[in-house]
């Protein structure tokens, strides 16, 4: 009897292969998001694995919003999508099928843990005296922004732009669009992304005005210097809010379903929204953001769904292809 | 920006030598009508330079005590010597930086288009082939099942030797074109030395919901027998698996629908014996095979509920046979030891149907499958022809103990087997209880006249079976399986078979 079980056994244990490492996850992101999610990460696994013991680490990804939704879609094994606008996880919705098209009710405040809006950067003494969105319009005055074809940071600036457009001319479209044409005439480089854009505008040295992520100018004074750098708040802009989900196809084929909605579920705990704002991205928690008031720039901003309409109508009226876009940024 | 007059001129040249893509660009129409502007400046620069050094010799030469002072011109001073001018170089300077930047940018994209190309992967889900859109694929995979056998009582009837045995070696090929449509090739190179080709389809997929298959496939119908063999609990299926089709030639429409909580299944085959291939017909008889599964929770809030799974399955034909083709199939223990066979000249005749409920459940480790098969076969021997039915059952557990979420695929380790780290895979243990039953009208008859011999086929086979799985990765996977199954019948007399205790291990590596 000892013997066949020997037997048995024996071919089973000729064969160990010792391979991999611990749970990885994939998070795809949008540009800017580098340095938050570096943060968010370290405090996630030590946190996880205080409570499972488990270690997980957590790799990132980052490219133009509409970029990296195309990617996931076309197979990038993404566990997590953090992406600039609800449109693009949409997208991966529809037309990949990773998840469920009511993917933004599983998560608090329409699976946004944060918000941003749009600002404008400028050079130190504002040499350019620029104030408002009606000052990038005029002759002369560079203005950076990123291709909205590609960035979802791009699509909020555009939007921005035409809401204050609308609210300054009226409800006239065809004004909006003379005006937002007007304002891309002033683009001389559309780089893919919200990070390719500060590089142009901060490392380059190029153009007058960089219209950015609150959070990414707040960065780029920062490690530049208030010196070298201003913050100007235009008198209206637009409420970002950025939202995550779990691709579900994803991590149902990969096992990491639970350590995947976690991750998501921490970026509403205190600990994770303190992180938030000191990464100059707008927390939803009141505590935190009472904490942090004194931070962010007080602005008039309205929503995507107040003005456009929602996202889906916003992209099909301006950003797919032969849409407004493309007819006023004609090069 | 920089207004810088007398240092301008080495600046902005270092700064065009500084840029490689401008270098790069000089064939371009707009790079050289930049560079010759730029030449023009500097040639103005350069005299503006000059002017300024002559004044500023012509002041040292008079008397302080007397002359103006004319101090050594400050940059605003130059600035204001020629406004424009300067204007026009701070104008150059951006254009000479945009036209950087935008060879950079293109210089980028070209990097990440070439990095888009057609590229080799290689990874824990296969080796193989894709271009940048993942629209065009070739995956090669293979899985290798090797067991040892060890068959614990010897009383068996014909018992086998305890032996190793490649259970399983199949390599496979699968070829994707535009994104929807592909060509699988699975053949078998284990099995006691068989060769043959396993599955060979090709497939489109024109929406989710509805797609096409046609080929050589597993006909839709058994639960287990449609679980991949590398995700397979036990060793061996279960016995409701021998009671429906496994592979078969014909074509399948199949889907998702209701945003995945549904998938159906209908096809049209030739028709093969109870868990059997088939590469050949040998009647105009055909089968119809449908299937509905069901994830009524899927996508919804009720987590304990979402891993349910709810289905029905179905064979429709008429099939016939002789008696040098009975069409007919025998019936194995776990041990893979044959335990019903029909008796020479009993053949099919007529019309066979096939129902199979089935549901599994999986909520965190916990994974649960059942399912329930009915096969009914008119059947003919000599003058004796009645319609026969056989059902088999089976229900197992199995729960991961390393805390993995179990699945009708196998589970993913959280910390793969590694010596030097200390992790251990994943452990899994399960039990299971199968049972088949064959007709009793099987018996019926003379010795001339009866389908199957009493004295020789059991009528009734119950298995219980204990598993432990490792899984040391998402490859490797090792396998401890031991059954017992009692018999009813089967033996000289009205007596039962002995018991078959088997002790099963396996290695299974995957890719």
């Amino acid at each position: 009897m000892k013997h066949r079980l020997l037997i048995a056994a024996a071919l089973a244990l000729t064969t160990t292969v010792a391979a991999g490492a611990d749970i990885t996850l994939l998070n795809v992101s949008y540009d800017p998001t580098r340095e938050l999610y570096q943060d968010i990460n370290a405090a996630f696994a030590k946190d996880w694995e205080a409570k499972t013991k488990d270690k997980v680490s957590i790799k990132q990804s980052h490219g133009g919003s509409g970029k990296q939704a195309r990617s996931v879609i076309d197979g990038l094994d993404a566990d997590v999508v953090t992406l600039a606008l609800a449109y693009d996880i949409d997208e991966i919705a529809s037309r990949g099928r990773l998840l469920p098209q009511a993917w933004q009710k599983r998560l608090p405040n329409n699976s946004a843990p944060y918000t941003s809006t749009i600002v404008f950067l400028v050079r130190k003494g504002n040499p350019k005296g620029i104030r408002d969105w009606g000052d990038l319009v005029k002759p002369g005055v560079a203005v950076i922004t990123p291709n909205p074809k590609t960035s979802g940071g791009a699509r909020w600036n555009y939007l921005a732009a035409w809401a204050y457009a609308l609210k300054t001319f009226g409800p006239d479209e065809a004004k909006a669009k003379d005006f937002v044409g007007r304002l891309y005439k002033n683009v001389p480089v559309l780089d893919s992304g919200a990070r390719g854009s500060t590089t142009t505008f901060v490392e380059r040295g190029i153009g007058d005005v960089l219209i950015a992520w609150e959070n990414e100018a707040f960065l780029a004074v920062k490690e530049l210097g208030p010196d070298k750098l201003e913050i100007v708040a235009p008198s209206l802009s637009i409420l970002a809010e950025p939202p995550v989900s779990v691709v579900d196809k994803v991590v149902d084929r990969r096992g990491t379903r639970k350590v995947a909605q976690a991750y998501l579920e921490y970026l509403y705990t205190p600990e994770a929204q303190d992180i938030i704002a000191r990464n100059y991205y707008r927390p939803i928690d009141l505590k935190v953001a009472g904490k942090y008031e004194k931070q962010f720039p007080k602005l008039q901003l309205i929503t995507v769904d107040e003005v456009f309409g929602g996202w889906q109508k916003a992209q099909k009226t301006h950003f797919v292809d032969g849409a407004v876009f493309d007819q006023i940024f004609t090069r | 920006m920089n207004g810088l007059g007398r240092w301008a001129r080495p600046l902005l040249a270092a700064g065009v030598l500084s840029m490689p893509h401008l270098v790069a660009a000089q064939s371009t129409e707009a790079t050289d009508a930049l560079l010759k502007r730029l030449e023009e400046l500097d040639r103005k620069v350069k005299s503006l330079e000059e002017k300024l050094e002559q004044a500023e010799r012509r002041g040292a030469e008079t008397p302080a005590a007397v002359a103006a002072p004319a101090a050594v011109p400050t940059e605003p001073a130059k600035a204001a010597a020629d406004p424009a001018l300067l204007q026009r170089i701070d104008d150059i300077d951006q254009q000479v930086k945009i036209v950087g930047r935008k060879q950079e940018l293109d210089a980028e994209a070209a990097a990440a288009k070439a990095k888009d190309g057609a590229s080799a992967y290689a990874g824990s889900q296969g080796f193989g082939i894709r271009t940048a859109d993942n629209a065009f694929r070739l995956r090669f995979g293979a899985l290798l099942h090797a067991d040892a056998r060890a068959y614990l009582n010897n009383d068996f009837p014909g018992a086998a030797p305890d032996n190793f045995i490649i259970r399983r070696l199949r390599p496979v090929v699968e070829a994707t074109f535009y994104d929807k449509y592909s060509l699988l090739i699975r053949s078998e190179l284990g099995n006691q030395g068989s060769l043959s080709l396993l599955d060979g389809y090709a497939e489109a997929r024109f929406t989710p919901e509805f797609k096409v298959r046609v080929g050589k496939f597993k006909g839709p119908v058994g639960l287990e027998r449609l679980q991949s063999p590398q995700d397979l609990a036990f060793i061996e299926r279960g016995f409701p698996t021998q009671l429906v089709p496994n592979r078969d030639i014909g074509f399948q429409f199949f889907g998702d629908v209701f945003d995945g909580r549904l998938t159906y299944q209908a096809g049209y085959f030739n028709g093969v014996r109870d868990g059997q291939s088939g590469d050949s017909d040998n009647n105009s008889g055909k089968d119809f095979n449908g299937r509905l599964f069901a994830h009524p929770f899927k996508n919804t809030d009720i987590d304990a509920l979402r891993g349910l799974g709810l289905g029905i399955a179905v064979t429709s034909g008429v099939q016939g046979g002789s008696a040098a083709s009975s069409n007919l199939a025998n019936y194995l223990t776990p041990g893979q030891q044959t335990f019903f066979a029909y008796n020479t000249g009993t053949f099919a005749s007529g019309e066979r149907q096939r129902w199979s409920p089935q549901f599994y459940y999986y909520n965190g480790p916990l994974g649960v499958l059942g399912e329930y098969v009915t096969v009914s076969q008119e059947i003919v021997r000599s003058t004796n022809r009645r319609e026969i039915t056989n059902s088999a059952w089976q229900l197992y557990a199995t729960w991961v103990l390393t805390g993995e979420d179990a699945g009708y695929v196998r589970p993913t380790p959280r910390h793969n087997f590694d010596w030097q780290t200390g992790g251990w895979g994943a452990f899994e243990v399960g039990v299971r209880a199968s049972e088949l039953r064959v007709d009793d009208d099987q018996f019926a008859g003379s010795a001339a006249t009866r389908f199957a011999d009493p004295a020789v086929s059991a009528r009734k086979a119950t298995d219980l079976g204990l598993v432990l799985n490792w899984y040391l990765n998402r490859n490797i996977k090792l396998q401890f399986n031991y059954d017992q199954t009692r018999f009813k019948g089967g033996a000289a007399n009205g007596g039962d078979l002995p018991d078959e205790k088997i002790f099963f291990s396996r290695v299974q590596a995957f890719f």
